[in-house]
């Protein structure tokens, strides 16, 4: 199990999402894997808000600058300078030594702000227990305790998802991030986030 | 064409209406204190005490899960958490502080609770300018606090402005002066005290009005995607009704009207009741429009 | 592998590390915490797992036709929930057709949908109204049998007509022994084209469209006209690995497929221009001599010698008594031979004049020659006017395709504009020039699996089961064979048996597992046809919108809930597949097999017809039924199955439970058309289709571009072509109606920037649609996007316009009830020779 970081301390692990957009098929199998495996209450029902299922990732659809159709998948990026962990009021949300950004339940009241305060609006209020639910879901925390790939990684049938250390040279995540060209979404945000999108040739 | 990622808080993050009657008694509430440095009356102590009430119980119903606060707040004392980082647990900490600073004033102003002898302090204190100052500043400050509150939400670009704040101390004065006015209107205050703040009103709308546009033109001119949607939503869009008519019309140009018709013709109570109501509203109508009006940045590749 | 190594791996850890596999587990629910432990990098511990009170069962998906390898955990001793079990791709890294779509994830949410039917229903309002009552499977049964009898015994036993997309045989139960043979599959609004294309060039036995499949692990280069390529998942799957080694992956198509979104390239065209596209690279192929002549000239009919007639010359033509199907050749010592000899050295551009049988001396050329002329029509540049693709692009593809050594993929889902026979054909123009057929990355072909059908029938007409049950059956053509000759399947025959009583009578149908609003062209025709019938039942798993018109509708059993066998489909090498019972339906939901639901309607119609095919009365209860005559089926299948391979049934079983799936053959290259020849009339790929000319049905062999018969062209500035297909997401009959595809599927009508600018139409805006053909009207919010080409509009087919009552009445499933069917506005033209129906359109759109 992992631990939560106290002020000023670094995790040992910088655990990072790499998304692939040169693979990705926009198939929707890691949005659906994700629900089904971290909210399956949430299968059923609607996400209101984003008037979509209640996945910890969103599909977005969009043109280049050049007019190309593009897609883009977003979830939380585990900023390394999260400003939901930043203005969270009850300090219910935080970082653990792995370099994620997770939540204590019994700390949250659900005051929204961590929702707000998020610049790639990835977190979405359950409807019963009104935690504001984001990536890494619950079961995907407890199958990365197990040394196990989250399901969206797991589920995507093009290859396109990875997870992994970047602390660690050797890891998929540090190789793929060193041998191809990638970025990171609003970078200009100042979140240090840790999803990376690989670009495509 | 549409930016592809179009989404605005309020169906996701529920800061509605409850948070803009919050973000409205916070300011009456906190630039009131400042005004009761000047006007010492029992009236406006019950007033800021109310506001005060009403908008923590507002922000209290807004929490979707407040049954969980005593755990939240056992867990964070047990373990020793306190995110100084975030306004909202500064703003916490100061409104609580202001609350408490409140009883003791209106318990000042209570005959009867002064007749118990061993509460006869909170008259003293009460009357202490240092006392009176430390009220004006905490309430200065808690509406800072419900500014900044928005500033950091650095979710929504609309917010992520330093006028923010500004406008709120601003609209929060002339919260403050449309109840002494309105006190005046009611008889509780003086004339002369009501002369002075019509005065005092009316630069302090010429300013809102400035800042208003200035935010509005900051947005639009230079503001990203996001700040730019939410400015539109304002200016042209979906609000544009609250904002012309609500914030600029009602709430800054007919307080001006009826100012200056004050200062220059004649002053008339029931005249001043419209303009003061009217400038309350404008003030609840601005908090409403900035934040309706919220909205994030468009994710594309 | 050697079978003993592929054993050692499955045995215990049959699921792979995932990064490894890149395919799909999904945990669902603290429930599973328990099953996690077994779940390790290494792999997972099925042994353990079924003594910690799992099951693990194979199956095969059937969210959608493509039939991958699923896999699912059960809890023991648990009741049947989507919380109990657990799915995903099936992780042997041998399977051939791994991993799971988003669709195959929503299985459990289909087995378990608000719209799952649960009790028979029997029709009491008007048809349409939707309103049911609740009755028993007696008297549904009963009621339908004694009407079933009725119209057998007034109009015939031909009078009823059966349709379904998967469960031929089943319906054929009941038919055959009926008496009537007319059941019609969904083809000819799927596959008709392609295959009639197929057979034409390569013979039956290779045109279904899982027969020839590019070599997707090897492939360097693959153009895809008209595949969105949302399944199977596992050809998905390995793609994305081949992309990786830089295969380059190219999509002709009027709108952008999502997998396109993969660093592919997407080629925009003009709907129903395919065959202009693809005879334009034929044109490049050949002018720019980017062909393979070894394979042209030995492997493809095109060195043959035709008639100016346009008749190949034959053996009959040449000499006294000889073979009409024995073709003729000029050999390149000057000399005719004739195909069937060995060693055959043609000449490729032979023209002159021989000397016939009967003394007349006759023009010939070859084949070859005729091509060149042919496609002086299709330089890149008159190509280009028609597809609307550039010329440049055109030439691009053709050198690709040729330095690259690559494949045109010859599609799945193609009966769309009325010409697209000539697509297929054009397509495999420009595969025959490529040569690159049977080779480590190119195209495939897959032999046949050898596994039994448990009802067949011969040409006599007799009439067989694999239990050796047989009867004669006296009609055995079915009624669209009787009007279009080289059909696979037109169901479009029977609206004209029902309407026009031509060329009989239809009274009755009964569908088991066919959406016909969503899946047959012309919606109102279709009412029209539906209203006059004498007995509609529906045999499904959900509440689709042809159950509201149904005198009867029957729940049926959901593929989570039987055990089958099935072939596997769209592989390089042959593997068969098993489905294994996972869960039983859902509390309250009252399903019935199939085959047994046939079975009990033709018992309680005619008990000894019954017989004829080993149903009794003692079989009315459904776990006796399947003891008895399901099971025992299945296992003679599996007999079957390995006699055919020389293995014992017992281990092919255990190994089919152990892993689900045995392959039975890896791939081997350079078998066909080499070693094996095609089954058309010449044994070669007939660029120059001799079956059609041969029969008359067509003047030339080529494949030709002409305009679209099957609408009216747009031509105005609002007209359109209305173009759809599936969503990788929702969107079939099955997944579609699964609640979270719905959000996940973009039910708005898609028109290009400059359309909409022209229109005066912006983002989600509401459009009022009209058919051109049909005057269907309905309003659809528009997306407007560069995914489409301008002139063009594309809706995703099955994922709006659902109007059945359980929809409408559902908040939860208000999108589904928005959008639009494709089919209100395609009017059902049909290929007269081929049968091939046509789901596009052309619509006129203006602003709300
Ligand atoms: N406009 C347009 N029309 C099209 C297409 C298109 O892309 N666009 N596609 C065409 C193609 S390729 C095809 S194949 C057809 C498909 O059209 P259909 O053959 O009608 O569609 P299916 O998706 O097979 O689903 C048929 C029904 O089977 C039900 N079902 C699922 N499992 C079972 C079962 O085990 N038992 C029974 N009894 N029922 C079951 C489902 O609930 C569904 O209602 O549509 C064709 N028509
Ligand atoms: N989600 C989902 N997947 C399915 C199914 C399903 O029901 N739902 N059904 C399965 C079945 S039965 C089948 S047959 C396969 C079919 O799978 P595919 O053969 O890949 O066909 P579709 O996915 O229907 O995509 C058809 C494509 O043809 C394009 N198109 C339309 N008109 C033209 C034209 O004139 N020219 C060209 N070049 N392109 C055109 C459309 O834009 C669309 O992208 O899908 C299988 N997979
Ligand atoms: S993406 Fe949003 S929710 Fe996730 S860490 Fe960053 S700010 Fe927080
Ligand atoms: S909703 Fe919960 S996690 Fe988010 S900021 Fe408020 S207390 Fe923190
Ligand atoms: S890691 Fe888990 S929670 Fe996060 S997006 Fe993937 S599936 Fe969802
Ligand atoms: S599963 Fe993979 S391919 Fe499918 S949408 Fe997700 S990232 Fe893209
Ligand atoms: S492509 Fe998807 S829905 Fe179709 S069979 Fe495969 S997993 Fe199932
Ligand atoms: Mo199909």
């Amino acid at each position: 199990m992992s631990t939560r970081l106290r002020k000023g301390q670094a995790p040992t692990k910088r655990m990072a999402h790499v998304w692939d957009a040169s693979k990705c098929i926009a198939c929707g199998a890691c949005v659906m894997a994700c629900t089904s495996t971290n909210n399956p209450d949430m299968m059923m029902r609607e996400e209101k808000g984003w008037n979509s299922i209640a996945s910890n990732i969103r599909r977005i659809d969009s043109v280049s600058a050049q007019g190309r159709p593009e897609v883009l998948l977003v979830q939380c990026q585990h900023c390394e300078d999260a400003p939901c962990l930043n203005t969270c009021p009850f300090g219910a949300t935080y970082m653990d030594d792995n370099g994620m950004i997770r939540l204590d339940p019994r700390m949250c009241s659900g005051c929204s702000y961590c929702v707000t305060s998020c610049p790639y609006n990835v977190r979405w209020f359950h409807p019963d227990s009104k935690l504001p639910k984001k990536c890494m879901g619950d079961t995907c925390l407890e199958l990365v305790d197990k040394g196990l790939q989250p399901a969206c990684v797991q589920s995507c049938p093009a290859g396109a998802r990875d997870y992994g250390d970047l602390n660690d040279p050797n890891s998929s995540v540090s190789v793929t991030l060193r041998t191809k060209r990638s970025r990171r979404l609003l970078e200009n945000a100042g979140t240090e986030p840790k999803y990376f999108v690989v670009e495509g040739s | 064409m549409a930016p592809a990622d179009l989404h605005f808080q309020v169906p996701i993050a529920h800061w509605g209406w409850t948070i803009v009657w919050f973000l409205w008694f916070v300011g009456i509430a906190g630039m009131g204190s400042v005004g009761y440095f000047f006007v010492r009356k029992a009236a406006l102590a019950y007033v800021i005490f109310g506001s005060l009430v009403l908008g923590l119980a507002f922000v209290v119903s807004h929490l979707g899960r407040w049954w969980n606060l005593p755990r939240t707040l056992w867990t964070m004392v047990t373990n020793g958490i306190f995110n100084w980082s975030s306004w909202m647990l500064v703003g916490i900490v100061l409104l609580s502080v202001h609350l408490i600073l409140s009883v003791i004033v209106v318990a000042s102003h209570i005959p009867w609770l002064q007749r118990i002898g061993w509460l006869k302090w909170t008259a003293t204190l009460s009357r202490a300018n240092a006392y009176l100052a430390l009220y004006a500043f905490l309430g200065f400050m808690a509406t800072v606090y419900s500014g900044f509150l928005l500033t950091q939400a650095s979710g929504i670009p609309l917010w992520n402005t330093s006028l923010i704040p500004i406008l709120w101390v601003v609209s929060g004065s002339i919260a403050a002066i449309a109840v002494i006015e309105l006190l005046y209107v009611f008889g509780v205050v003086e004339s002369s005290v009501s002369t002075l703040a019509v005065r005092l009103g009316l630069g302090l709308d010429a300013i809102k009005l400035l800042a208003v546009l200035a935010f509005l033109h900051v947005a639009l001119a230079y503001g990203s995607a996001g700040a730019r949607i939410g400015a539109t939503a304002m200016a042209s869009g979906e609000y544009a009704l609250m904002t012309w008519g609500g914030v600029i019309g009602i709430g800054i140009l007919v307080p001006i009207a009826i100012g200056l018709y004050t200062v220059l013709v004649k002053k008339s109570k029931p005249l001043l009741a419209i303009s003061s109501i009217a400038a309350l509203a404008g003030v609840f109508f601005l908090r409403a429009v900035v934040l309706l009006a919220g909205a994030w940045e468009p994710l594309v590749l | 592998m050697k079978p003993t190594e592929q054993q050692a791996i499955s045995r215990r850890k049959f699921l792979i590390g995932s990064a490894a596999v890149a395919a799909g587990v999904l945990l669902a629910d603290k429930g599973w915490v328990d099953a996690q432990p077994f779940f390790t990098p290494e792999g997972v511990d099925v042994e353990g797992l079924e003594r910690a009170g799992y099951l693990v069962r194979h199956t095969i998906c059937h969210q959608c036709g493509a039939g991958c390898g699923l896999t699912a955990l059960v809890k023991k001793d648990a009741p049947p929930s989507e919380e109990n079990m657990l799915i995903f791709g099936n992780q042997h890294p041998e399977h051939p057709q791994r991993g799971m779509c988003g669709r195959g994830a929503t299985a459990p949410y289909t087995w378990n949908s608000p719209l799952r039917l649960r009790k028979p229903l029997k029709r009491v309002g008007e048809r349409g109204e939707g309103s049911f009552e609740e009755v028993s499977w007696d008297q549904a049964l009963d009621e339908i049998a004694a009407k079933v009898r009725e119209i057998v015994e007034r109009d015939g036993a031909k009078a009823m007509a059966f349709s379904t997309h998967d469960y031929k045989a089943e319906m054929q139960l009941l038919a055959w022994p009926l008496g009537s043979p007319n059941v019609i599959s969904q083809a000819s609004t799927c596959n008709t084209a392609g295959v009639v294309g197929r057979r034409w060039m390569m013979g039956s036995g290779f045109d279904h469209h899982a027969t020839i499949d590019p070599d997707y692990d090897n492939i360097r280069y693959v153009l895809f006209p008209g595949r969105s390529l949302n399944a199977p998942i596992g050809a998905v799957h390995r793609l994305a690995k081949a992309r990786e080694h830089g295969a380059k992956v190219v999509f002709l198509n009027p709108a952008h497929p999502d997998v396109a979104f993969a660093n592919s390239d997407w080629i925009p065209c003009v709907p129903g221009t395919d065959a202009a596209f693809m005879l334009g690279v034929a044109h490049v192929l050949v002018s720019e001599e980017k062909y393979d002549e070894s394979f042209v000239l030995n492997q493809t009919n095109l060195p043959f010698l035709l008639k100016a007639d346009g008749k190949p010359l034959t053996q009959e033509d040449l000499v006294a008594d000889g073979d009409a199907n024995v073709f003729a050749l000029m050999s390149v010592d000057g000399e005719i031979v004739f195909h069937d000899a060995a060693g055959i050295q043609p000449e490729l551009t032979y023209a002159g004049t021989v000397t016939l049988a009967d003394g007349s001396d006759a023009a010939v050329t070859t084949a070859w020659n005729r091509l060149v002329t042919h496609l002086a029509d299709y330089t890149p540049g008159n190509a280009a006017q028609i597809t609307g693709v550039p010329a440049a692009t055109i030439t691009r593809v053709a050198r690709d395709l040729f330095i690259m050594r690559g494949v045109v993929e010859d599609t799945w889902y193609n009966t769309r504009n009325g010409n697209d026979t000539d697509v297929i054909m054009g397509l495999m123009t420009v595969n025959a020039l490529l040569g690159n057929l049977d080779q480590v990355g190119g195209l495939g072909v897959r032999l046949g699996s050898k596994l039994p059908g448990m009802i067949g029938r011969a040409s006599d007409g007799t009439v067989s089961l694999i239990t050796g049950d047989s009867f004669l059956m006296e009609h055995t053509k079915t009624i669209d064979k009787e009007i279009y000759p080289e059909t696979n399947a037109t169901f479009d025959a029977v609206f004209q048996g029902i309407l026009d009583e031509q060329p009989y009578p239809i009274t009755g149908l009964m569908l088991v597992g066919a959406t016909i609003f969503h899946r047959d062209p012309n919606v109102a025709r279709a009412i029209e046809a539906i209203k006059k019938l004498d007995l509609l039942v529906t045999v499904d798993i959900v509440h689709q919108e042809i159950c509201d018109w149904s005198d009867y509708v029957l729940p049926a059993e959901m593929f989570l809930e039987r055990d089958h066998i099935k072939g596997i489909g769209w592989t390089q090498g042959i593997s068969v597949a098993l489905q294994r019972k996972v869960t039983d339906p859902p509390a309250g939901v009252d399903a019935r097999p199939d085959a047994w639901i046939m079975l009990e309607i033709l018992r309680r119609a005619y008990p000894q017809r019954a017989a004829m095919v080993g149903h009794y009365d003692w079989m009315s209860d459904v776990a006796t039924w399947k003891n008895e005559w399901m099971h025992p089926i299945e296992e003679l299948r599996i007999e079957g199955l390995a006699n055919a391979w020389n293995r014992d049934p017992a281990e092919v079983r255990r190994e089919l439970e152990e892993n689900g799936f045995i392959t039975f053959q890896p791939k081997q290259y350079g078998l066909t058309p080499y070693n094996r020849p095609f089954a058309s009339p010449s044994g070669r790929l007939e660029v120059y289709a001799f079956r059609p000319v041969l029969r008359g049905y067509r003047e030339h062999g080529f494949a030709t571009y002409f305009d679209p018969p099957a609408y009216t062209m747009p031509r105005a500035e609002d007209e359109f072509f209305l173009v759809n297909g599936k969503s990788p997401i929702g969107g079939s009959g099955v997944a579609g109606l699964a609640f979270p595809t719905q959000y996940l599927v973009d039910n708005r009508l898609w028109l290009n920037p400059a359309d909409a600018e022209r229109l005066g139409i912006a983002m989600d805006d509401e459009v009022e649609v009209e058919g051109l053909d049909t005057g269907w009207k309905a309003k659809v919010n528009v997306n407007v996007t560069p995914r489409v080409i301008a002139g063009t509009a594309f809706v995703y087919s099955y994922s709006g316009g659902h109007r059945q009552k359980v929809v409408a009445d559902d908040p939860r499933f208000a999108k589904l009830s928005k959008g639009l069917a494709p089919h209100w506005f395609s009017k059902s033209w049909v290929d007269p020779i081929t049968g091939s129906n046509s789901n596009n359109a052309s619509v006129r759109i203006r602003r709300a």
